[in-house]
Formats: structure tokens, sequence, C-alpha cells
């Protein structure tokens, strides 16, 4: 079977993160507004849905590239490739 | 608590090195209207907050304000990598290099050392969110004042995010007001006055009964 190659690996990486960012984001600007307007069921069932995503997209995240919190970590590996693969204000972890 | 998230708010990559824009984005670190000062005014505030909707905005944006803190420090890094002394020297950036090198200290665009004297922590409710209204707008007058400069697209995109989040947190911080206001005309010991006392201080317990 062949390999993904290397860059494609990357764009895949990148494309999920993104969306990770995406639900991340929405999740918390939602989160801002229920501070201060906290009966809102609308955008509460919005925060939901964008936590359910993001929680089920860290995890897939986790299993192919490398855990975004130290929760996530499984083995070993996992604890090496949390700490030696790149940190967010490297252009590579972009 | 604070727990770390691998990656940032929203991606930073930048493909041209540019250490004089560096050293403008630089004051959005460590300068008078800046991401640092904006999470420790936010976080320092909150413990005299006697609503507690409010202190929730204050903990909320503070965290985000350090997520910013991240990002213009990631700007400021990748502006500056791969660039030698020389070409530092060339793009305005010797005085900050010989201190720091390529390293983040968080200093203003003209070189002055943050100093948490460019934010007020009063522990009066009122005088605090109307600083942190201020604040956001003079945080999104120095992104303009950025954006007017900045021609590189992979900047000006990340600025771009970042100024729009201050107009985000100046509606929040509006209604904070509004929360707080109405609080106080609700419990003030004299009717005609909201403002005759200071209800982080003045009035505990943090719940008051309404009067009789």
């Amino acid at each position: 079977m062949r390999q993904p190659s290397q860059s494609s690996e990357k764009m895949a990486r990148a494309e999920l993160l993104r969306c990770i960012q995406e639900h991340s984001f929405a999740m918390h600007d939602l989160g801002l507004y229920l501070d201060t307007h906290p009966t809102d069921a609308r955008a509460l069932a919005d925060f939901q849905a964008h936590a359910e995503a993001y929680k089920t997209l860290t995890e897939v995240f986790a299993d192919r590239f490398g855990a975004l919190c130290r929760m996530q970590v499984r083995d070993v590996h996992g604890w090496a490739a949390w700490s030696n693969t790149p940190w967010p204000w490297e252009k590579e972890a972009n | 608590m604070f727990d770390y998230t691998k990656a940032l708010q929203y991606p930073v990559k930048i493909a041209r090195p540019n250490a004089k824009l560096a050293k403008m984005i630089m004051s959005q670190l460590g300068g008078p209207n800046g991401e640092l000062g904006a999470s420790m005014r936010y976080l320092n505030q909150r413990y005299a907050m006697p609503l507690r909707e409010v202190a929730g905005s204050l903990t909320d944006i503070g965290t985000e304000e350090l997520s910013h803190m991240e990002m213009v420090s990631a700007l400021i890094t990748q502006l500056t990598k791969g660039l030698t002394a020389e070409q530092l020297e060339a793009q305005g950036f010797a005085d900050y290099y010989v201190d720091h090198t390529a390293g983040i200290y968080p200093v203003s665009a003209s070189g002055v050392p943050f100093s948490a004297a460019t934010f007020q922590s009063t522990g009066d409710p009122i005088s605090d969110i109307s600083e942190d209204l201020a604040a956001e707008q003079k945080a999104r007058t120095t992104y303009d004042n950025i954006l007017r400069l900045a021609d590189d697209p992979d900047v000006r995109d990340v600025i771009r995010f970042l100024r729009e989040r201050e107009i985000v947190h100046y509606q929040r911080f509006g209604e904070c007001l509004r929360l707080l206001q109405e609080h106080m005309q609700k419990y003030s010991p004299d009717p005609r006055n909201p403002y005759a006392f200071n209800p982080a201080f003045d009035a505990p317990p943090m719940h008051p009964q309404p009067r009789r």
C-alpha cells in the first residue's frame, strides 16, 4: 500500500487543525456572549454543538498527529510527540 | 486554573521575515495598549468584581488576551527568524537585538519595557469596566495604526483578526457596564444616586438583598 506523501500528510494535519481552531473559536466567542446573556438557550445549544465537535476532532487529531493537550497523551510515544513536535508559535505548526 | 492547548487561537504563518514590521508589532506585546497589559488588567481586576457574571467576562476575556499575547509573540518570532545581525540592523532592529537577540521580551515600539503602570485595577467596578472599554478602543487604534503601515498580507490577516476581537470585547464590556449599573441602581443606599457606594467595598455581602 502506498504511504501518503509527507506533504499531503502535512496538509491533512493543517486542515484538521483549522477545523479544530474554528470550533474552538466559535465555542470561545459564544462563551463570551453567554457570560452576559446566560439565559439564551439557542446560544448555549450552539456552544454545546461546537464543544462536541471540538472534543471529537481533537481526539482524532491526537491519534493521527499527536495530542493538543496533555490529557490526550496515550503512551510514552505520545508524550514525545507532545513535547517534540513544533510549538504553536513555529511556522511549521500552523 | 489554566491548562495549555498546543495550538494558536488563530493561525500565524509568515512567509517573509521583516524585522521592521516585527518592531512595530512588538508594541502589541509590551506596549501601553498591548495584549500583556490587557490580560493582566482583566485577570487582576476580577477579584474585586461583585457581580459573578462580570467576573466571568473578565476571566474569559483575560484568558483570550493570553492567547493573543502568544499570537503577537508568534508574529514577532516568525518575522525575525533566520535574519542575520546585519539584516536585523539594516531593518532597524539593532537596538532591540543588542539586549534580546531575536528572543521575545515585552517592550513598546519605542523600546520602553512593559510596565504595570499602563493599566489600573482600582477595586471599583465602574472605574475598572470603564477603563476596560477604553483599553479595547486603544488596542483597536494601535492595530489600525499598524494596518496603515503593514503591507505583508500574512501579517495583515492576523492583525485584522486581533483588531476584530477588540471590537467584540468592547461590546461585551458595554454589557458588563449595563449589568453593573442596573445592580447599583437597585442596591444604592441613595435612590437618587446609583454611584453613592462602591459595590465591591461598601456593600458586603456580594449578593445583598434588595431594600424593603
